[in-house]
C-alpha cells in the first residue's frame, strides 16, 4: 500500500496539467482536414508494414498488444471511443498516440527541431522524404517515439545508469513493466482513459505508477491547443513536447525505486523535469498554470538572469528548507527556478556521484523503510546524507558553492 | 461589421468553458483479475439504463453531445465562433454537459438507444430521467439554440436564469479588468523581489495595494458563485417531502 504522501501525488494533477490553463488565447496550430476527424493511415507510408523498416526504428511491436492486466490496447482503444489511434512498442516505452496531422507553423525553433528529428529518423529508414508543411499521424508518432527514447537514454547517460544498477530487470529502470505513454489529440479520448482506467478528472494531464508494475502518463494537445487560439504559429508541438518530457522526468524520479514509488523529493521532481524541459525549448517552462505568468512578450522564461538576481540578493530557498517539500503546493513560483538551478548544478560535471544520490534521494530511511508519514526531519537527513556521500558537501556548503557557480555561470541578461 | 472578438482573461475564462464529462460504460476496464478471464461482450444498454448511467448523481439536466466526424469531436455543433458564445457557456453551467463518442452509433455501443432515430440527433437536451427531450442540431440557429436551453431550464429550475445571466455577463468584463489590475501589481512585485530583493522599501506599499485589489476579486468571484446558484425543483420537491414526512412522525 502506498502511503499518504504517495498516493496524494498520484492523485494530483501533474505539474504541467496546471501549466498551460491561462497562457493567452488562440488558434491551434495542430489541425485536421478542414476540421473533420481524422482517419489514419491502415498501413504506415514509412515502414509499409516492413518489420526490418520497424525494426530499426527500435520498435518491438506495432498494432495492437497488451496493455495493462486483462486489457489490450484493442479493448483501450475501444474505451477510448473507437477513435482511430497507432499504438507502438518500444524498448522502454509502450506507445498509444492518436496525434493527427499538425501543421507545422511559422516558428524557426519548432522548425529547426523538427527538421534535425525527421534527418535523425531518416538515418533508421535509409530514405525519408521531410515534409515542409505538415507532419502526417504516422511520422508525429515515429517522432514521438523516438523523442522518448532519447529523453531515457539522456536520463540513463545524465546519471550513469547501467543495466546492473537494476539487478536482472535492468531494463525501463527495472519496472517489470515498460513505462505507458498516451498522446491524445483531443480532451475527449484523453478524458475517457482517466475515468475508466483511473477513475480521475483531470484536464490536461495526468501521471501516476503501481508498485510492481510500471509507470504512466497522458496528456492531451487541444487542453493546450485552446489557449493559443488567437496565436496561429504557436509552436504547438513543441509545447506538447515539453509537457511530455517534463512528466517522464517527473516518472523518472518519482519511479527510481520500483519498490518505492513516489518518494522521491519534490524539488528533485520538478528540478529534473525543468532541467530537460529546457533542453528542448527554453521559451516554456510553465512552472505554475494556475496564474498567468508569462504572454508572448514577457521575457520571464530567461531563467538564467532572473536566478542570479535571487543570487544576488540573497533571496533564495535554502537547500535544507528544499528537502522538507513534500507537495508541488510547498513550491513557490520562484522555487521551481532555484529547484532547476541547483539541479543544474549538481548536474555540471562536479566531482561527485549523482546516481548515488538521487538514489539515496529517493530512498527511505532505514529507520522507517516504508516511509510512512516521514517527518521533516526524516527527509532532511536523508537527503543531507545522500549530499554527503555522493558529493561530499551539507546543504549548507550546496548552497554557497551553487551560489558562486551561478554568479560566474549565468547571464546578466 | 462583426465586432471584434473579446479577449478574456484568466478569471473570465474559468466561466467561458464547457465543462463536459466524458462518460464510459467499461465493466472491469483496467481491474487485476486471477485466474481465467473472459471479457464480456460488449452490448447496448437500454434507453432508460443508458440515460440513469450518463446522468449519474448529478441532479442538473442533461445537454447531450455525440462526436461526429464532421465535428472533430470539438465544441464545433454548439460554438460558431465569435463572443456570441459567451452566453452558451455561462447557460452551459446549469446542465450537465455530456460528450459522447463516434462509435455510439454502433449497435452495440452502450449508450446506442440514445441514438437510434432515424435521423439520429447530434445534440439534446432533457432531464434526467428523458422527459422534455428536446433535439438540437448543429444547424440551430444561436437563437434557437438559446431558447431551448431556456426553456428546460425554466421546467428544472425553480426560477428562470435571465437574471443570473445578465449579472454574469456584466461580471465578465468586471473580471477583466480586475484580473488585469491585479497582474499589472504582481508582475511588479516579483520584478521588485527579483531585481531589488525582498527588503526593497517599495514593496510595503505594493503589498497593501495587491492584498486590496485580491480582495475585490475574490468578491466578484463571490457574486458570481451567488449568481450561478439556482434551486433545481427536484431538490425542492425533495426538500418540501422530507420536510412533510419529518412534521408528520
Amino acid at each position: 500500500m502506498l502511503n499518504s504522501r504517495s498516493a496524494a501525488r498520484m492523485k494530483a494533477p501533474s505539474l504541467f496539467t496546471l501549466l498551460f490553463v491561462l497562457f493567452c488565447a488562440a488558434t491551434p496550430a495542430s489541425a485536421q482536414k478542414d476540421g473533420e476527424m481524422e482517419e489514419f493511415e491502415e498501413v504506415d507510408p514509412y515502414t509499409k508494414g516492413e518489420r526490418d523498416l520497424e525494426r530499426a526504428l527500435g520498435y518491438k511491436r506495432f498494432g495492437f498488444f497488451p496493455w495493462r492486466y486483462t486489457d489490450d490496447t484493442k479493448s483501450v482503444q475501444e474505451n477510448m471511443g473507437g477513435i482511430p489511434m497507432i499504438w507502438v512498442e518500444t524498448e522502454h516505452f509502450l506507445i498509444g498516440s492518436s496525434l493527427g496531422t499538425y501543421k507545422i507553423p511559422n516558428d524557426r525553433e519548432e522548425r529547426k527541431l523538427i527538421k534535425e528529428e525527421i534527418a535523425q529518423l531518416k538515418k533508421k529508414l535509409g530514405k525519408l522524404k521531410a515534409p515542409k508543411k505538415k507532419l502526417d499521424p504516422y511520422l508525429r508518432l515515429h517522432i514521438y517515439a523516438q523523442r522518448l527514447e532519447r529523453l531515457y537514454a539522456a536520463f540513463v547517460e545524465d546519471l550513469g545508469l547501467t543495466e546492473a544498477d537494476f539487478g536482472r530487470s535492468g531494463t525501463h529502470l527495472g519496472h517489470k513493466d515498460k513505462f505507458r505513454v498516451l498522446l491524445c489529440q483531443r480532451k475527449s479520448e484523453y478524458s475517457r482513459y482517466l475515468l475508466a482506467y483511473e477513475k480521475q478528472d483531470i484536464e490536461f494531464s495526468y501521471r501516476t505508477g503501481w508498485r510492481g508494475e510500471g509507470m504512466l502518463f497522458l496528456a492531451n494537445v487541444e487542453a493546450i491547443a485552446e489557449n493559443w487560439k488567437k496565436e496561429p504559429d504557436a509552436p504547438i508541438d513543441t509545447m506538447f513536447y515539453c509537457l511530455l518530457s517534463h512528466n517522464i522526468a517527473n516518472n523518472f524520479i518519482d519511479g527510481f525505486h520500483r519498490q518505492y514509488l513516489f518518494q522521491g523529493p519534490d524539488w528533485l521532481v520538478y528540478g529534473l523535469g525543468h532541467v530537460y524541459t529546457k533542453r528542448i525549448d527554453e521559451r516554456y517552462p510553465f512552472f505554475d498554470g494556475r496564474k498567468v505568468i508569462y504572454d508572448k512578450h514577457d521575457e520571464s522564461w530567461n531563467w538564467q538572469p532572473r536566478v542570479r538576481n535571487l543570487v544576488k540578493n540573497d533571496f533564495y530557498t535554502s537547500a535544507e528548507k528544499m528537502f522538507t517539500w513534500t507537495d508541488y503546493s510547498d513550491l513557490g513560483p520562484r522555487d521551481h527556478l532555484i529547484s532547476w538551478s541547483k539541479l543544474e548544478y549538481l548536474m555540471s560535471g562536479l566531482d561527485g556521484d549523482l546516481k548515488q544520490f538521487i538514489s539515496l534521494s529517493c530512498y527511505p530511511l532505514a529507520s522507517n523503510p516504508r516511509a510512512q508519514e516521514e517527518s521533516e526531519s526524516e527527509l532532511v537527513t536523508r537527503q543531507t546524507r545522500a549530499l554527503k556521500e555522493s558529493f561530499n558537501l551539507t546543504p549548507a556548503e550546496l548552497d554557497a558553492n551553487w551560489a558562486k557557480w551561478v554568479e560566474k555561470t549565468y547571464k546578466k541578461k | 461589421m462583426t465586432l471584434p472578438e473579446v479577449f478574456r482573461g484568466p478569471s473570465s475564462r474559468h466561466y467561458l468553458k464547457m465543462k463536459w464529462d466524458y462518460p464510459v460504460y467499461a465493466p472491469g476496464a483496467g481491474e487485476k483479475t486471477e485466474g481465467t478471464y473472459s471479457r464480456a461482450e460488449r452490448k447496448a444498454l437500454t434507453r432508460e439504463e443508458a440515460l440513469a448511467y450518463i446522468a449519474g448523481d448529478d441532479p442538473r439536466p442533461l445537454l447531450v453531445l455525440r462526436e461526429c466526424k464532421v465535428c472533430n469531436g470539438t465544441d464545433d455543433a454548439l460554438l460558431k465562433g465569435g463572443s456570441d458564445n459567451e452566453k452558451t457557456f455561462l447557460l452551459s453551467a446549469w446542465f450537465h454537459c455530456v460528450k459522447l463518442p463516434v462509435d455510439v452509433m454502433e449497435e452495440n455501443h452502450p449508450f446506442n438507444a440514445l441514438f437510434t432515430q432515424k435521423n439520429p440527433e447530434h445534440l439534446f437536451v432533457c432531464s434526467t430521467n428523458g422527459e422534455n427531450h428536446k433535439a438540437l442540431e448543429s444547424q440551430t440557429s444561436r437563437t434557437e439554440l438559446w431558447k431551448s436551453m431556456h426553456g428546460l431550464l425554466g421546467k428544472e429550475y425553480t426560477k428562470k436564469p435571465d437574471a443570473s445571466l445578465k449579472k454574469l455577463q456584466a461580471l465578465l468584463d468586471k473580471f477583466d479588468a480586475q484580473d488585469q489590475r491585479l497582474n499589472e501589481l504582481l508582475s511588479r512585485r516579483d520584478q521588485i523581489l527579483e531585481e531589488d530583493g525582498p527588503k526593497s522599501k517599495k514593496l510595503p506599499k505594493l503589498a497593501t495595494k495587491i492584498a486590496k485589489e485580491e480582495d475585490s476579486l475574490a468578491k466578484l468571484q463571490g457574486e458570481a458563485t451567488k449568481a450561478y446558484r439556482l434551486e433545481l425543483r427536484r431538490q425542492k420537491n425533495l426538500k418540501k417531502d422530507k420536510e412533510a414526512s419529518s412534521s408528520t412522525r
